[in-house]
Order: C-alpha cells, then sequence, then structure tokens
C-alpha cells in the first residue's frame, strides 16, 4: 500500500466510527439529542469564531496588541486540554492495535500525527486559528503571508504537543499509581496556578509579584502564543523569523519525544506491564456504615472507590473545596502580598455551591457509565435496583454534602456572609441536588453510554444524558433566577430561603419516584441497558 | 431425581430471530452438566436466561425449585455465575472485588475478608491481589470470575466457558476445585467448546442446536444410544458430531489458500 493509501484508509476508519457511533440500534432519541446538542455546540464555536475574529483585527487595528495572545491562549488550552477532556465524547483507534498491521514505523508515525488532525477540538481550534489570523489580516493585508506562515507553524507545534500530551496521558493514566501522580500534580498545579496567577495579573504585583514576573515574563515571550505576539507588536522580519524559527524548534522538539513514545508503542510495549512482587495475600475487611441495610455498604463502597479512583471523577469533585479554599485564602493572600484584591464572601459562596452541584451531575446523569460488563454484576447479585441506584446517589450526595459544608466553613469565617444567605443556599442546593440526582437516575437507566475513563480511548457519551442534564440544569437555574428575581421586586430578603424549602420538599418527592421507576425500569431493561454499556 | 435446575417451553427472540426455540431440561442434584451446541446453537442465551441476566420471552424456569420470575433475589442468593462476559468492575482491585461480592451476598465483613484471601491463594492471584483487575489477564480475569462466583458458596454453579484461556496448571486446579464441590453436592451447570474437558468432567451431556435441544442424558446413555454394536467406544467429540450432524463438516475450499 502507498502511504496515501494508507491516510485513506484511516480517514475511512475514522468515518465509519464515527458513523457507527452513531447507528445506536432502538436509540432514536439518543441520535437526536446528538444532533441538537451538536447543532448547539456548533452555533456557540461558530460564534466564538466570529467574536474571534473582531478581536483579532480589533487588536491589531487598533493598537491593543495583548488582546492576541489571549485569543492565542484561548485556542492553545482549547487544543491541548479539551481533547483529554472530552475524549468521550470522541470514538478512537487503537493504535496499539494498527502496530500489528505490517506498517512501516515511518507512515506509523505520520498516521499517528495526522490522526490528531481529524480530531474534533483539533479542527474546531484550526477553525478559530483560522478566523484569529482573517481578523489580523483584514486589520493589516500586508502581513498576510507572515501570518499565515506565523499561524501554520503555531498549528504545528500544537498539533505535535497534542499528540505527546495525549500519548503521554495514557501512558500515565494506565496504572494506579500513575493516575494517583497524575491527581497530585494536576492539583499541585491548579494551587500554584492560582497563586502565580494572583501574583502576575494583579494591578500592584508588590515585591515578590514584581520578581516572578521580571522572571516569567521573558520565558512566556518564548511559548507560540508570545512569539506571534512579538511580531504583532513590532512587525519586523526579524521577529518574524524569530518565531517561525522559534515555534518550528518546539515542533521539533515534541516530534523527537513523540517519536520516542511511538517507537516503544510500535515495538509492542504494553503500559501496565509491570514486575509483580510476591507477598501475602492480606485482606482487609471492607466499610462498616452504621445505620445503612448490609447489602446497602458494599454498593457505597464500590461506588465511592470508583469515583476516586477514576482520576478525572477525582478532580472534579475535590475542585469545589479546592476553590472555596483558594477564594476564601487568596484575599488574604492578596492583603498580604499588597496586591489589592478582595473577595466578596456573599457572591462567591453561592456560585460556588452551584458549581457543587453542577459537578456531581456530569455523574448522576449517566451513573452505570464506568462499569461495563460489570453491568451484569448488578443483575447477578442478589439485591434490586432501588438499592444499586440508592448507594450510586448516597455517595454523589456526600460529595456535594462535603464540598457543601467544607465552603460554608471555609466563608463562615469572612465577614459578609449572614446566616439567612447560608440557609438559603443550603436550601437551594437541596432543590438543586434533588433535581439533579432524580432526573439523573431516569437518564442513567433511559441512555446509558459506556465510558472509560481509565484509558484514553473510549467509546460514545451518551447524548440522550446530556441533552437531559442540560435540560435540567437550565430549569433549575430558571426556576432560582424567577424566585431570586421575584425576591428583588418585592424587597423581600427572607422570601428565597422559603420558595427554596419549598421547592426542595417538591424535589425529595420528586427524587423519591425516580429511584422507584429508575429501579423498575432497569430491572424490566436490564439486557438492553446491558447491550448499551458494552 | 432431584431436578434442581428445570425449563419448560423455554423461548427467547431477537427480533425475528429465535435463540431458543421451546426448551424443555431438566438439571438434577449433584450433577456436572454439560451444555454443548455449536456456535450460534443458543448455549449463551440459555444460561443468561437460567441466571437472571435475560428475561425469556415464553416458558418458564425453576431454580432450586423456586420460579426465577417471582423469586429472583432469592435464586441469586444461592447460585454462583461465571458468565460469557465476566461481569467484573475492572477498576477495583482483585481484593476489593472479592470483598465487595462476598458481602453483596450477605456474608459477614470478616467472613467475606477471610474468604477472599484464602481464594486469591487458592487461585494462585496473591501476588496481584492488590492490582486493578483492569490490568490482570485474560486467565487471571477468568479466575478471579470464578473466585467471585464461589466466595458464598452457592448450591448450583453456572459456567460459560470456564477454561478459556486460563492456563493448564490453573485449569487442573479448577477442575480439581470443581470436582470436590460436585462430591459435597453442589451442581454445575457448564458449557464449553472444549469436548475433552467436558468429557472428562461432566457426568451428563445436553446437547443444543437451532435453539432446540437434541440430546440430553448421561454420557454413557449418549455412547449407548449412537454406538454402533461391536465397534470401539465413541468420544465425546465423535457423538456429538454425530447428533449435530457431522455433514456440517462440509469440504469445501478456499480457492486463494
Amino acid at each position: 500500500m502507498t502511504t496515501t493509501s494508507h491516510f485513506r484508509l484511516l480517514a475511512e476508519v475514522r468515518w465509519q466510527v464515527f458513523r457507527n457511533s452513531l447507528r445506536r440500534k432502538g436509540k432514536l432519541g439518543d441520535l437526536i439529542a446528538k444532533i441538537i446538542v451538536a447543532v448547539l455546540s456548533g452555533t456557540v464555536a461558530l460564534s466564538l469564531g466570529v467574536t474571534f475574529a473582531v478581536g483579532a483585527y480589533t487588536a491589531v487595528h487598533s493598537g491593543k496588541q495583548k488582546l492576541i495572545v489571549m485569543l492565542l491562549w484561548v485556542v492553545c488550552v482549547c487544543w491541548q486540554v479539551l481533547p483529554v477532556a472530552l475524549e468521550g465524547a470522541s470514538p478512537g483507534v487503537n493504535f496499539q492495535e494498527v502496530a500489528r498491521y505490517p506498517i512501516r514505523f515511518r507512515l506509523y508515525y505520520l498516521v499517528h500525527t495526522a490522526y490528531g488532525l481529524l480530531d474534533p477540538t483539533a479542527l474546531l481550534s484550526l477553525t478559530w486559528l483560522g478566523c484569529i489570523g482573517a481578523g489580523m489580516a483584514w486589520a493589516r493585508p500586508s502581513w498576510i503571508v507572515y501570518i499565515i506562515v506565523l499561524l501554520v507553524a503555531f498549528a504545528l507545534v500544537n498539533l505535535m504537543v497534542n499528540r505527546v500530551v495525549f500519548d503521554a496521558l495514557e501512558r500515565i493514566l494506565s496504572t494506579r499509581r500513575g493516575k494517583e501522580r497524575f491527581l497530585l500534580g494536576v492539583t499541585l498545579l491548579a494551587i500554584a496556578g492560582q497563586f502565580l496567577f494572583y501574583l502576575v495579573v494583579a494591578p500592584n504585583p508588590g515585591r515578590w509579584g514584581q520578581a516572578l514576573k521580571t522572571w516569567l515574563l521573558p520565558l512566556h515571550d518564548l511559548t507560540p502564543p508570545g512569539l506571534v505576539f512579538r511580531f504583532v507588536l513590532d512587525g519586523r522580519l526579524a521577529t518574524f523569523l524569530l518565531g517561525v524559527v522559534g515555534m518550528l524548534a518546539q515542533a521539533g522538539v515534541a516530534a523527537l519525544m513523540l517519536r520516542w513514545f511511538l517507537w516503544r508503542k510500535y515495538l509492542g510495549e504494553v503500559y501496565t506491564e509491570g514486575v509483580v512482587r510476591r507477598t501475602a495475600v492480606q485482606v482487609r475487611p471492607g466499610w462498616t456504615l452504621p445505620g445503612l441495610p448490609k447489602t446497602l455498604v458494599p454498593i457505597v463502597e464500590k461506588e465511592a472507590r470508583y469515583l476516586v479512583g477514576t482520576a478525572s471523577a477525582a478532580i472534579n469533585f475535590f475542585t469545589v473545596s479546592l476553590m472555596g479554599l483558594l477564594f476564601a485564602v487568596s484575599s488574604k493572600f492578596g492583603e498580604i502580598m499588597k496586591v489589592g484584591l478582595s473577595i466578596d464572601a456573599a457572591s462567591i459562596y453561592p456560585g460556588l455551591a452551584g458549581f457543587a452541584v453542577l459537578v456531581i451531575g456530569g455523574y448522576a446523569y449517566n451513573s452505570f457509565c464506568h462499569e461495563s460488563r460489570g453491568f451484569d454484576r448488578w443483575v447477578l447479585a442478589p439485591v434490586n435496583f432501588q438499592q444499586v441506584i440508592l448507594g450510586k446517589n448516597l455517595v454523589l450526595g456526600a460529595i456535594l454534602l462535603a464540598n457543601l459544608l467544607f465552603i460554608t466553613v471555609v466563608f463562615s469565617i469572612r465577614p459578609g456572609l449572614s446566616l439567612l444567605r447560608v440557609a438559603t443556599v443550603i436550601s437551594g442546593v437541596l432543590y438543586a441536588g434533588l433535581t439533579t440526582m432524580g432526573a439523573g437516575n431516569l437518564f442513567a437507566v433511559w441512555s446509558p453510554a459506556g465510558i472509560d475513563y481509565g484509558g484514553l480511548r473510549s467509546r460514545n457519551v451518551s447524548g440522550m444524558a446530556v441533552l437531559g442534564a442540560v435540560t435540567t440544569q437550565f430549569t433549575i437555574l430558571g426556576s432560582l433566577g424567577a424566585v431570586m428575581w421575584a425576591a428583588t421586586r418585592w424587597g423581600s430578603d427572607s422570601l428565597p430561603l422559603y420558595w427554596f424549602a419549598t421547592l426542595a420538599l417538591a424535589a425529595l418527592a420528586f427524587y423519591l419516584f425516580s429511584v422507584g421507576y429508575a429501579a423498575r425500569y432497569a430491572a424490566a431493561h436490564s439486557d438492553v441497558m446491558a447491550s448499551q454499556l458494552y | 431425581m432431584d431436578v434442581v435446575i428445570e425449563t419448560r417451553g423455554l423461548r427467547r427472540t431477537f427480533g425475528e430471530v429465535t435463540a431458543v426455540d421451546g426448551l424443555d431440561l431438566q438439571v438434577g442434584r449433584s450433577q456436572f452438566f454439560g451444555f454443548l451446541g455449536p456456535n450460534g446453537a443458543g448455549k449463551s442465551t440459555t444460561i443468561r436466561m437460567l441466571t437472571g441476566l435475560l428475561r425469556p420471552t415464553a416458558g418458564s424456569i425453576q431454580v432450586l425449585g423456586l420460579d426465577l420470575e417471582h423469586h429472583s433475589v432469592e435464586v441469586k442468593r444461592r447460585i454462583g455465575v461465571v458468565p460469557e462476559g465476566l461481569a467484573l468492575f475492572e477498576r477495583l482491585t482483585g481484593t476489593q472485588l472479592l470483598n465487595f461480592v462476598g458481602r453483596m451476598y450477605g456474608l459477614e465483613r470478616e467472613t467475606a475478608a477471610q474468604r477472599a484471601a484464602e481464594l486469591l491463594e487458592f487461585m494462585e492471584l496473591g501476588s496481584s491481589a492488590d492490582q486493578l483487575v483492569a490490568d490482570y489477564s485474560h486467565g487471571m480475569k477468568k479466575k478471579i470470575a470464578l473466585a467471585a462466583a464461589i466466595i458464598h458458596r452457592p448450591e448450583i454453579l453456572f459456567l460459560d466457558e470456564p477454561f478459556e484461556g486460563v492456563d493448564a496448571i490453573a485449569a487442573g486446579l479448577l477442575k480439581s476445585m470443581l470436582q470436590r464441590f460436585i462430591a459435597r453436592g453442589g451442581t454445575i451447570f457448564l458449557t464449553s467448546h472444549v469436548l475433552e474437558v467436558v468429557e472428562r468432567l461432566c457426568s451428563h451431556i445436553g446437547i443444543i442446536q437451532y435453539g432446540r435441544l437434541v440430546a440430553c442424558a448421561s454420557i454413557d446413555d449418549l455412547r449407548a444410544g449412537v454406538a454402533v454394536p461391536g465397534s470401539p467406544a465413541l468420544t465425546l467429540e465423535q457423538i456429538f458430531l454425530r447428533v449435530v450432524g457431522g455433514a456440517r463438516a462440509h469440504t469445501g475450499e478456499l480457492s486463494w489458500l
């Protein structure tokens, strides 16, 4: 086979995988939901593209060049982070399997790299980049050649780095220890990033911030957005050449790293292989949770272990409390560092509480997604689905309450947060949380979809569940907003508390109904659900 | 015969395809029952219906004298299953999985932990006890699935291809364990494509073809039924081919091979 026919074959496979992912028997609703979500996302993405073009035009035309840096960083983050975060939405090809075919390494490398361009987020990033380029060229037509060359180099760096990041993550997340280290790394990075942000971006950075700025800014100039920015700032040929050479050099380094990873994969390396040590078997008894039925405890334990053991889920759950801590501490930090920042507890607290509900929502709407063939274990075991669903909800509820408790305590020690505000937010969270879990139970049995968060290769997310989640969240937000509007109009501070408490009671009734209904539905359709999960 | 598994007119259709068509089957206590059939004959569909994983389109199932549809929880408490897909929660470690399954079947915490440790040692999974099941090889997954099926000391074991992918040493270990299970009054319902294994282990055989039971008897009775007087005793493979129609083994050729 020639190189061209290999590429054509790969594009065909990618298209077939995508098309087959839409052909799920008896799931017309899911397909319609996917189309609606795709149209909505496409509209948002294109609108952002137009905004980027206008932003780039304004940046070059009106001398606000710093705006270009921001736009290019958005593209970078989208290209590098979104494919990892949204991997579940993108059906993929297993390149360890591709290596089994009679294909030379050079072609294998090229095919692997080119595959990165077919990723939906890469296509989105390229579209945005094109919009930025168009905006810049529109403002300064004489730069058109320079802009094209610079942005092509920019895209090349991003493509190569994306492939390295993806491969490295797959390697790291393939073992439990790797996942734990990754989780720790991300957490530390989030904390460090927050503090660095305050130090560097603050209007009055203070002595430490100034010192850090002196170190960081020259480094930023070497990043792809920094290199493009330098050219936009002075428009000199030397700066242009420096930018192109700098980005090509970075792409070259990434290409070499990718070659190192891929060569090992090509030779048949299995990531999870390792030396197994022989030790005596020690089995510690499972959890005890007083007050819960005997068969419910292992379900809760299993759910908690699954969620905490899944790096992306654990990070999401932990983020709320971490953000709470940072927001509460950062203003103190700001005061200490004399950067002139202060945080209004009364405004941040409800927002974070809402975020805590959103975080559990992602799992409530597809709560069987991690189980794949393990789902059959629920059917084989002498328990009814009501207990299984309750067990899953209990873990999510505990995470929600733990986050809520933590941020409540943290913000309570700061001035500006009244008891009425706390009670109102808690009743609002109860309403939103119970509604989310109730609706989640229904969508989890109506339209489950298997997701393997362990590796970076997975099947579909549930389009129906995504649509259900969006609809429920808009309904919750709409009702909360209406109550707040009424309270403002009638000038009553206590009105939201009574309304939210009433809504929470109604949500409790809905939740109890959903558990019973979902359990009956799952028992009657367990074979259909199982086929959707694997 | 003390019947522990009984089906009457069991039928399952998938759209226009009938996978199991009016199956009447009886399995007695302490029988090592081998359920055979060509690919697509309806073996896995039958075992999935017998264990509650799949609802029959028609017919009834009695397990341990209880109607499966109305007493599913009680039946499930008394049986152990190694299904086709193994049904493992792969993001738990071997230890956590056995602990979890044991307690789901109502064992006390300490009992579940003790049995889990013994099973891990017995299945030679001790060194991998704290590894995620996802990281196990196929054979190791089979062993942990079997351990999960017996941890609560069931009365009947349903095993769908239990030896597939298991090495010879481990297979020998498992076979002796299963024979001990039978000797202590347990019943095993097993499907396998490895006829030598079935012949060596099973006391009774059922053969299904096109969703219908075409033979069901003890191995000796089956041999007597298809034997030609004066000729040497037939192997199970020969019996199987005669029952399902040896003519299926056509002699066509691939022109390009």
